[in-house]
């Protein structure tokens, strides 16, 4: 399935909670069914990632690991 | 109001306003307004300072012998050597050299200042009380908060975490 990118955050090198306010204010800008391509480099902000995705109910489509950091694509559902 | 409806609440006190002490209301509040949560920092004691318009939350290594605190740039960054706080930290000027090194340290590693971590909070509607009892027993005015500060006591708080899901003093 091809996902189509609304837009994208760099958390790299952030630490908690950047990662969950920083997707929460881009979430304020978007659109239900809109998706964030976020990247982050610890552990920290992908268990923040997770949790805040449980929690919200915004699903976390897709993880792809890179070399040095990773991309979750995260959408909007409500 | 239905079940569904009703959103998760967070109840802060924030009673201490050093600088180390100042980071777990803001980044908890912060945390629980990303996932939508309401929430409320209730300022008293020291943590009401955190209120001021221009911040000036200080950290101590004096008393503080757990500050594990290692110099943040130079020849000593690779060494594992905690700032001294035995005796340097009587030395003054040394806890103003203390509060740069980790701010430094901070602002290096990647974490938000507080001053980033409460412009966020207002701006997710995080309600922010100062006590108006600690006001006045220190000489605070509502002038000096920022515009964003209401001002009640401890029954105010009470009734909004008399319905959280997650109180904490802090």
């Amino acid at each position: 399935m091809e996902i189509v990118i609304s837009k994208k955050v760099d958390c790299r090198w952030m630490y908690t909670p950047l990662a969950v306010v920083h997707l929460y204010f881009a979430f304020r800008e978007l659109r239900a069914g809109e998706v964030v391509e976020l990247l982050i480099n610890n552990e920290e902000s992908h268990a923040d990632v997770l949790s805040w995705s449980r929690m919200t109910g915004n699903p976390v489509l897709r993880t792809r690991e890179k070399d040095d950091y990773t991309v979750l694509f995260v959408q909007k559902t409500n | 109001m239905s079940e569904q409806d009703k959103r998760r609440r967070l109840a802060i006190i924030a009673s201490k306003g050093s600088l180390d002490w100042a980071y777990p209301p803001f980044i908890l509040a912060t945390a629980a307004g990303a996932m939508d949560w309401e929430v409320a920092i209730f300022f008293t004691f020291y943590g009401l300072p955190l209120l001021k318009k221009k911040l000036d939350a200080a950290v101590s290594p004096l008393g503080n012998p757990a500050m594990p605190m290692k110099m943040p740039f130079g020849p000593l960054e690779k060494i594992d050597l905690p700032i001294p706080n035995l005796i340097m930290s009587t030395v003054p000027g040394f806890q103003q050299m203390t509060t740069a090194l980790m701010k430094k340290t901070f602002k290096k590693k990647g974490v938000a200042s507080i001053e980033e971590l409460r412009d966020m909070a207002v701006e997710m509607d995080v309600r922010l009380i100062g006590c108006q009892m600690t006001m006045d027993v220190f000489g605070f005015k509502k002038e000096d908060f920022i515009d964003e500060a209401e001002i009640g006591g401890a029954a105010t708080f009470l009734e909004f975490a008399a319905d959280a899901n997650v109180t904490l003093f802090i």
